[in-house]
């Protein structure tokens, strides 16, 4: 007989557990260095006006190999000058362009009443005797005035122009 | 700068065709010319419209022209008047002063001259200066008080009687198209 010890072997536990091994999906990526560095200048202009950008357009370059460009920069600004004017005086001009005057018959109610004469037109106010020169414009049926600016008179007086019918001499002025 | 008690001074600023430019005429009552100003023709490039947008007109009419022109007038008048309603408020605040729109009117003869009758619109009245012409349409600044329109009304009445009220506005027309000729 043989005396065998028993031993029995230890019973063989597997567990339920599952162990689980992620991979990502998405290639890691490996940033070893960076370079700047400038591709050019950016310049805007309009009539009149100029801005120039003298600064970089940057790239950003990884592994020898360009990825990404942007525009950056300093920006260099310009004064816009003001609106320049310049005043200029010219009174002697101005005194040398007569005064003109529109006929105003029409609102004249007191007029000579002379037989044989048509009243044409009424013109006033006219300081007469600081009158230089009258004409009359028969385009524009107006009476230029030119005074002398060193008058002191300031009686004014109103003109008819009248024509005289059958009369070889046509227009007549009557003060009043 | 000197005050003269009986002159009257007109103003023009014009803006047609892009291209501004402005005038004063000061005048005593017989209409004889005691200050004419002007200022160089204004034609605002590309970039100031850009840049300034819709105050480019108001910034050329109201700051630049009429602020210069009245800060370069020697012989300061007792009235200004304008064509335009809408330089009354910086005329006003300009000059401090007496300042009022004038132009002709269709309307029939007041009663008699010096007569002021008001339209029904704020501070606008017609006014009788003359006895040979139509009433005058005048139009005032805000808070211009009734005596003052009083007052200026008989300052143009007493003018009325040795000058035509609107007639300078054309004689700055003929000097300033006569400068552009030259």
């Amino acid at each position: 007989m043989n005396n065998l010890p028993v031993v029995l072997n230890a019973p063989k536990i597997s567990s339920l557990k599952r162990n689980v091994e992620t991979y990502p999906i998405r290639t890691q990526m490996k940033v070893t260095g960076s370079t700047l560095f400038v591709a050019g200048s950016l310049t805007c202009s309009s009539k009149g006006f100029r801005l120039s950008m003298h600064s970089s357009n940057q790239a950003v370059k990884t592994k020898g190999s360009k990825i990404r460009k942007y525009a950056s920069g300093e920006i260099k600004t310009h004064t816009i000058a003001k609106i320049k004017i310049t005043i200029l005086e010219n009174t002697k001009l101005a005194a040398v362009v007569p005064q003109e005057r529109t006929n105003r018959l029409r609102w004249q109610k007191a007029r000579p009443k002379t037989s044989g004469e048509v009243i044409l037109a009424w013109f006033g106010p006219i300081i007469d005797e600081a009158v230089v020169k009258l004409t009359l414009d028969k385009r524009r049926g107006t009476l230029l005035i030119w005074y002398n600016p060193q008058s002191r008179r300031f009686d004014s007086k109103g003109v008819f122009l009248c024509r005289r019918l059958g009369s070889e001499k046509h227009f007549e002025w009557r003060w009043v | 700068m000197a005050v003269s008690n009986n002159s009257l001074g007109y103003l023009v600023v014009d803006g047609a065709e892009g291209l501004f430019r402005g005038a004063s005429l000061v005048v005593d009552f017989r209409g004889i010319p005691m200050d004419f100003r002007y200022t160089d023709p204004i034609r605002p490039t590309r970039l100031e419209k850009i840049l300034y947008g819709n105050a480019l007109e108001v910034y050329l009419r109201e700051e630049l022209i009429l602020e210069s022109l009245i800060g370069a007038v020697e012989m300061k008048p007792s009235i200004w008047v304008c064509r335009e309603t809408d330089l009354l408020a910086p005329l006003r605040s300009i000059t401090r002063g007496k300042v009022l729109f004038l132009a002709p009117s269709s309307h029939s003869p007041l009663e008699a001259a010096g007569n002021v009758e008001a339209t029904g619109e704020d501070l606008s009245y017609m006014i009788q200066a003359d006895s040979v012409s139509a009433p005058l349409r005048a139009s005032f600044p805000e808070n211009t008080k009734e005596d003052d329109v009083k007052q200026i009304a008989a300052m143009l009445v007493d003018a009325a009687k040795t000058m035509e009220l609107l007639e300078p506005f054309g004689r700055i027309q003929k000097a300033l198209t006569s400068l552009v000729e030259e």
